[in-house]
């Protein structure tokens, strides 16, 4: 088939659910009306590891409208079966009221179910639940490792000993949590042996597998129902166990039952990005040609999941070096299992190694930007492959050029303005480009419209958006006569809305399925004697506003309507599909950045301000600029936050996480945000997808963190390495 | 939340027959309602006192002024009396909480504010001022933001209001209304240390109502003005703080009022900087020569010593601030 | 140079099939007392209690009380349970989700609604306490189909991506322009950090919430 003109895919439009959002309507997981609705409230264990000795709920079922408490002692038992999929670690999960063991501080100990709110909530505070409590463990520096997994290269520390110029340096990143301003919420309602839950989740299909396998299920008796996510940064890529309570007490109260967490039970068990103490030891020569790195680095894992993430691949392929070895350990502790949170590994190994780079810049006195092109590699050396696209190198010179960078003053402490000592620094920024088997179908209607579903996930991002601008041009139609549909396990499956991976995948399926349907429509019309593109090659006719025509004469040819309505065709339907390529990859595939940042230090105050972020970006094809553009300047805040503001805290004594609440855990808020610029490198990557994009989501997340604290370094002359960077540090 | 019956009172002698009989008034509600979800609070009576007549601000002779405990911080923040007169007692209710708990918030309410300790809001754990003689989690716990000054091996919390900084610089006093009649307490005194008894928060006797807070009038012309510290940059209670107010005449210190928050069990009043401010002719060396005295007597727990160099260095700056001679 | 759409042109699925199973209303929404409105006021002259379900028998009821109070322009009378915030009357009982709990802990500003004219956060309020007071939420800034024009402010600017904090940064923002905290990006940056949007959109916002108030 020709190509179709592209006329939605690059164009800046608003969200197509944008007045849905302003006005109230979009429908988030617990404010779907499901009738008949009682509402459970989990009640928390107050040890951080032992025994459940006695629950006494008398107090709780005695209280007008509680319908019952669920505990271990009475839940029945679940069939729990093996599922290796829906984003389960490897590991034995946490499985809800089938023991008395405590294994972290507020892991769900009982729920209680009211036919109120305030009855659910008042009970739960009422259940008395005794504890054979022992002392937790839950120090990532005091607590034993796992077995490493290793990467080696050439001989990395012979080659560090020879080296003329080394650093050795260990950085420590807090644990972050995801913090989605909606909190996670379930519904769920049985109908006979068939479940439906209307949940929180980055991945309907996930959570569907998750239930069946917990409740010994087909896969089909579940259906999960997600159509707006408000926000989910990782937190939602898994079937957590609240999930089940709700499941679990639907069923036995024969109710449907809603069950929103905290805000402090989103702290006790939806996952979080561990903390990480990580040793980076580099060897150069004096111009700063790398030789070789040993990364060693240890992370939070819970003592009953082994979560590890990737956080190896940027210290194998950023820069070029003969000679690299990682030894990466997990160490389990009496803490909820981490997931994947905004930039999963790559965020932390690029604070490390972005920092670090900075750190040889210094000492050799060669600029950071010089620095990193010196060290460019020709190839992905942790497998020898082309890189599909890498256009770090441009996007260094884009940067440097925008952000003003020869105007820095190389010398920490160097530029003052008043009480404050301005500082600028960079860091270059790497994430893998996922591709994931997808699945979508496309419906064009008699009327001219068209229908295109996918059971994705649009926690932010502009996923209804971006698929709706990719189905329009690929049936010649407008923007406004495409409805994409997602958010619904009946729809045709998809990967997990993570991994910036949903344009790539579901895009090229949506893609996939769009095309097929054109060509039906050409197909019908070029064999219709009754057709003005009767006998014309299908290759040669394209479709325009819902017009079918000769692409090189738009006079000759005619609209879909009038196709089908001839043909007493009510719609043409096609199932698409995305599969990234079988066999071993022939490229490497990543997005880059080049993330420069300007910060304020008040030097007596230790306070740290920053004045301005540029991020530009090696991103692929931009689908949507408008809404790439907001996710770019979203990715900065996020960095912006895990740079100076946010760290889990936890009272190793219990346990206890002593911040878990948006008072105390801080997030940026609009008076820590400067202006934002964002540019994406025009072009595209044929190698990865179909679309030619590479994700944005985490991407532009990573390099922020490291970039400012670079300036940090720059204005202060301090090396901070340890995130988040806080007065305490700069005093 | 625990349930509770609700009385809306409408005038004082119901609002005090409704406390006498145990009632716990509500104004703004910000830190009740939030404390009873978390039920550390669990009155067994609400009484509303939203409609009683103590919304005025009033200045009094000789250029002091009378803020009534009802009005709300939003209001007291933008009332031209406040802003002109005590620029301090404006900038440290804006720099306080949000936008919409300022609008909620009352005068009253600030100074009953409770603390922000982790371990008093979280009902398992262990805390004196919750649940006396259960210990004190915070002393050897997680304790970055918690006092180094006034501090007892029974409580470490910090008074978490900015606008009672203010008052207690300027040496406001408290006006009371209880069964009694009525009666004025100096606000140092009106906000207690915890000693041995930390749940004894202010030396409020059974049922009295808080009427207003009265700023006494200084000499004129008065200089002054609230600084925060803190991670984020809104929206967060202070790592450190200091409200000063400064009578300079003939090129001399006549007046200081001086005290310092995020540091203290109770608003820091801080007389021994005050005194070596008086009689001086204002320098920097002036300022850096009194913020040192700032942190006298500090007691710094594990992940708090960072803040005795940052009281003082904060206590400097805002010297030199509202002095004028950065 | 943009493009607004006018809206999704089929709202997004909330039940089985292509027809929803989701229940209407709640039922006691449908019988809640409206006075005032498109209602002829007078028509009913009970409350309606929404304190608990068949299983509370009368007697054990939660102390609760009679509130009257509009919200968007709508007269309701009602018995609410004393401990109700007036967020999850808004949510739970008024079929009103478009405010949102973030934290229920006023540290998010999610829950952002106008009382009497002011920004305050639904949290923190309860509902018992709101005798005679006008709340207007999110659902009611919009005049018909011509949106309140920071909402397509909003829109305009892309002020917003998951849209979980947008109705209270909406709301707060029409406060903000209201109150007149709006001389410049630092002023409105401060006077919107009660709201937080943890997708990162601040800037956005405040060009959304400048933009509107220099139109006024």
């Amino acid at each position: 088939m020709s190509p179709q003109p592209q006329a939605a895919v690059g164009a800046p439009l608003s969200r197509v659910d944008g007045r849905l959002k302003v006005t109230g309507k979009a429908l988030y997981a617990a404010e779907h009306e499901v009738e008949g609705s009682v509402h459970a409230v989990i009640v928390d264990a107050n040890i951080g590891r032992g025994r459940v000795t006695s629950i006494d709920s008398a107090a709780a079922e005695a209280l007008p409208g509680v319908v019952k408490v669920l505990h271990h002692r009475n839940a029945p038992k679940l069939p729990y079966r093996d599922n290796a999929g829906s984003n389960n670690p490897p590991g034995r999960r946490l499985r809800v009221f089938q023991d008395d063991r405590v294994r972290f501080h507020g892991q769900p100990v009982a729920v209680v179910v009211a036919t109120t709110l305030e009855a659910a909530q008042h009970g739960a505070s009422l259940v008395k639940v005794g504890y054979d409590a022992e002392q937790p463990s839950t120090d990532l520096t005091e607590a034993e490792p796992d077995e490493p997994t290793r990467y080696a290269r050439g001989d990395a520390e012979a080659a560090l000993r020879s080296a003329p110029v080394r650093l050795d340096l260990t950085y420590r990143t807090a644990r972050n949590h995801h913090n989605p301003m909606e909190p996670h919420a379930t519904i769920a309602r049985w109908d006979g042996d068939q479940l439906t839950v209307w949940d929180k989740t980055q991945w309907v299909v996930g959570t569907q597998t998750e239930l069946a396998a917990v409740f010994g299920l087909e896969t089909d008796a579940v259906r999960v129902i997600s159509p707006f996510v408000g926000g989910g940064f990782g937190t939602a890529l898994r079937c957590w166990p609240h999930v089940v309570v709700a499941a679990l007490a639907a069923r036995e109260t024969k109710r449907p039952v809603k069950l929103v967490l905290s805000r402090k039970q989103m702290y006790l068990g939806t996952g979080f990005r561990p903390s990480y103490e990580y040793r980076l030891r580099l060897g150069s020569d004096r111009r700063g040609r790398l030789a070789a790195a040993v990364h060693e680095l240890d992370a939070e894992t819970s003592s009953y999941e082994t979560f590890t993430e990737s956080v190896l691949a940027a210290g194998q392929m950023l820069y070029s070096m003969p000679n690299v070895t990682q030894r990466y350990r997990t160490v389990p502790l009496d803490l909820p299992t981490p997931l994947y949170m905004r930039g999963p590994g790559f965020q932390t190994a690029s604070f490390v190694i972005e920092s670090a780079m900075d750190e040889l810049a210094h000492k050799l006195g060669v600029d950071p930007i010089e620095l990193r092109r010196r060290n460019e590699p020709n190839e992905d050396e942790s497998s020898g492959l082309p890189f599909s696209t890498r256009r770090l190198r441009e996007c260094y010179a884009v940067g440097a050029r925008e952000f003003g960078w020869d105007r820095r003053d190389p010398r920490p402490r160097a530029t003052r303005e008043g009480h404050w000592l301005i500082g600028r620094g960079m860091a270059a920024g790497v994430y893998d480009t996922a591709r994931m088997p997808a699945q979508a179908r496309a419906r064009l209607d008699a009327d001219g419209t068209a229908l295109v579903e996918a059971a994705a996930t649009d926690m932010g991002p502009g996923t209804y958006t971006s698929q709706t601008q990719v189905a329009a041009d690929a049936l010649g139609l407008t923007v406004r006569s495409v409805t994409f549909r997602l958010g619904d396990s009946l729809y045709p499956p998809t990967p997990p809305h993570g991994g910036s991976m949903t344009m790539a995948s579901v895009g090229s399926a949506t893609l996939d399925a769009c095309n097929r349907v054109r060509r039906q429509a050409i197909e019908l019309a070029v064999g219709d004697r009754e057709s003005p593109l009767y006998g014309v090659g299908v290759d040669d006719v394209v479709v325009r506003n819902g017009r079918l025509h000769v692409k090189n004469d738009p006079t000759r040819g005619e609209t879909y309507r009038r196709l089908l309505a001839r043909n007493d065709r009510t719609h043409l339907a096609a199932d698409g599909s995305f599969a990234p390529p079988s066999g071993p990859e022939r490229h490497s595939f990543y997005g880059y950045n080049a993330t420069f940042a300007e910060v304020a230090v008040d030097a007596s105050l230790g306070l740290v301000r920053v004045r301005r972020v540029l991020g530009v970006y090696d991103a692929g094809r931009i689908i949507s600029p408008k809404l790439a553009d907001s996710q770019a300047l979203g990715g900065m805040v996020g960095g912006i936050g895990t740079a100076l503001l946010e760290h889990t805290v936890t009272d190793h004594r219990d346990g206890r996480i002593v911040n878990a609440n948006l008072a105390d855990y801080l997030v940026p808020v609009n008076a820590d945000i400067p202006d934002l610029k964002a540019i994406y490198l025009d072009g595209e990557d044929r190698e990865a997808d179909p679309l030619g994009v590479k994700g944005l989501g985490e991407l532009v997340m990573i390099g922020v963190a490291p970039a400012i604290a670079n300036a940090v370094f720059n204005a202060t002359g301090r090396r901070v390495r340890e995130l988040p960077i806080t007065a305490e540090a700069l005093l | 939340m625990h349930p509770f019956s609700y009385t809306r009172a409408s005038d004082t002698r119901e609002a005090l027959n409704a406390g006498r009989d145990g009632g716990r008034y509500i104004a703004g509600g910000t830190t009740l309602v939030d404390l009873m979800r978390e039920t550390v609070e669990r009155p067994e009576t609400l009484v509303d006192i939203t409609a009683l007549p103590l919304g005025e601000i009033t200045v009094t002779e000789r250029g002091g002024l009378r803020i009534g405990a009802l009005v709300t911080m939003s209001e007291a923040a933008a009332h031209a009396k406040v802003r002109t007169l005590y620029p301090v007692v404006s900038e440290a209710l804006e720099l306080s909480a949000s936008a919409q708990l300022r609008n909620m918030a009352t005068i009253g309410g600030n100074i009953m504010q409770r603390t922000r300790c982790t371990y008093f809001r979280d009902v398992t754990a262990d805390c004196n001022k919750r649940e006396p003689g259960s210990g004190c989690a915070a002393l050897h716990g997680v304790n970055r933001t918690h006092a180094i000054l006034g501090t007892s091996d029974a409580c470490v919390a910090t008074h978490p209001s900015d606008a009672a900084v203010a008052f207690a610089a300027l040496e406001a006093r408290v006006h009371l209304l209880g069964p009694d009649g009525t009666r004025q307490v100096p606000f140092v005194d009106f906000l207690l240390r915890p000693g041995s008894t930390p749940h004894r928060e202010q030396a409020l006797r059974s049922g009295e109502l808080i009427t207003a807070v009265q700023i006494p009038p200084l000499p004129r012309p008065l200089r002054s003005g609230y600084l925060k510290v803190r991670d984020r940059q809104s929206y967060e209670f202070a790592l450190t703080s200091a409200a000063v107010a400064l009578h300079v005449r003939g090129g001399v210190i006549r007046e200081a009022r001086v005290a310092a928050g995020g540091v203290g069990t109770v608003p820091w009043k801080l007389p021994a900087v005050e005194q070596h401010l008086v009689g001086e002719r204002p320098s920097g060396a002036l300022w850096s020569a009194a913020a040192a005295k700032a942190a006298d007597g500090a007691r710094p727990l594990q992940h708090n010593r960072f803040k005795v160099e940052l009281l003082k260095r904060t206590v400097e700056r805002q010297l030199r601030v509202v002095g004028g001679t950065e | 140079m943009s493009t607004e759409l006018p809206e999704l042109a089929a709202p997004p699925p909330t039940g089985a099939g292509g027809s929803s199973p989701a229940p209407t209303r709640r039922t006691f929404i449908a019988t809640s007392t409206v006075v005032g409105g498109a209602v002829v006021a007078g028509s009913v002259v009970g409350g309606t209690s929404l304190i608990g379900g068949e299983e509370a028998a009368a007697a054990e009821r939660p102390p609760s009380s009679r509130v009257s109070l509009t919200v968007n322009g709508t007269r309701r009378s009602l018995t609410v349970d004393n401990r109700t915030s007036l967020l999850d009357l808004l949510r739970e009982h008024l079929g009103l989700t478009g405010s949102k709990k973030g934290c229920n802990a006023g540290a998010c500003g999610a829950c952002t609604v106008l009382v009497d004219g002011h920004r305050v956060n639904a949290c923190l309020t309860l509902a018992v306490r709101l005798e005679g007071a006008e709340v207007t939420t999110i659902e009611g800034l919009a005049e018909g189909e011509q949106l309140h024009p920071l909402q397509q402010a909003f829109i305009d600017e892309d002020a917003f991506q998951c849209g979980y904090c947008t109705p209270g940064q909406i709301v707060s923002g029409v406060g903000c322009i209201q109150e007149g905290h709006t001389g410049s990006p630092e002023e409105i940056r401060e006077w919107m950090s009660g709201n937080i949007c943890r997708c990162g959109c601040y800037v956005k916002i405040v060009r959304a919430v400048r933009q509107t108030a220099g139109r006024k």
